[in-house]
């Protein structure tokens, strides 16, 4: 049995804030599944699944490609809906090829020491992680 | 009293076995409190059947039965909700449980090694 961490390559961390943000990506044949967490916890749970259209279509970020956030487990926020859009259009965007859906897992704080987040910070902390973070 | 939120700390447990002829991968990903266990053939290795269980709480010092539904699947199957109330109430913690067999004997011979694997774990 092998046991132990995460491969180097599949995890990430920032001290940027002053707990760590921890990320880990696990592919898996039909999904890819995204943990990023400041509590240790998997947190609430996004399904992000993508249709391509024709390009008459109106689109989200990218061009022919529409996504669709269902929230499995918690985390009913526009913000965490908007995390997840955004982690998914990332692994969409570096990965042009592959339309595998993403389950993102979030556990953000609102705070710390008393002050609150500032949430563009945190979007372009997880967005370099998870542009690090390849494991499609 | 809330709780603190403390350092996040992965640890990833693989192994696979042969069942009769076929390879099986399991994977048990531990977190705070809570674990992530995947279970799949080899050549057919998908995110399905997911589920999660919630350790039982204490009310008036009665622990009462522990909560479980599935949350990602396309089957009327519950093999990995059952699978997941067993390990919530047996090790108190939150359990994410995915289980991808395609029969119940594989499916029993793949339960006992989990729940090998995390008494090793929690020991």
């Amino acid at each position: 049995m092998n046991t132990g961490t995460i491969s180097p390559e599949q995890s990430r961390s920032s001290t940027k804030f002053p707990l760590q943000t921890k990320q880990a990506a696990r592919v898996i044949n039909d999904k890819i599944l995204v943990i990023i967490t400041q509590y240790g916890k998997v947190g609430s749970l996004a399904y992000v699944t993508f249709d391509s259209l024709s390009s008459k279509s109106l689109s989200s970020f990218s061009t022919n490609v529409t996504t669709d956030v269902n929230f499995l487990l918690g985390g009913f926020s526009s913000l965490y809906q908007f995390y997840a859009l955004h982690i998914a259009t990332i692994i969409a965007n570096e990965n042009p090829n592959d339309r595998r859906s993403v389950v993102i897992g979030l556990a953000l704080k609102d705070a710390v020491n008393g002050e609150d987040v500032d949430n563009k910070e945190i979007i372009n902390c997880i967005e370099l992680m998870v542009r690090e973070c390849k494991v499609w | 009293m809330p709780s603190e939120p403390s350092a996040p700390r992965f640890k990833v447990y693989s192994s696979s076995h042969l069942f009769q002829t076929q390879l099986l991968h399991l994977q048990v990903t531990t977190f705070e409190e809570s674990a992530f266990i995947w279970a799949g053939v080899d050549g057919n290795e998908v995110l399905g059947n997911l589920a999660v269980a919630m350790p039982p709480p204490t009310f008036n010092g009665n622990t009462l039965s522990t909560s479980s539904t599935t949350i990602l699947t396309k089957e009327i199957e519950e093999t990995s909700k059952q699978l997941g109330q067993k390990l919530a109430s047996k090790f108190g913690k939150q359990f994410f449980v995915s289980i991808n067999l395609p029969d119940q004997m594989m499916f029993s011979f793949v339960e006992k090694i989990i729940l090998n694997t995390l008494k090793d774990i929690y020991s």
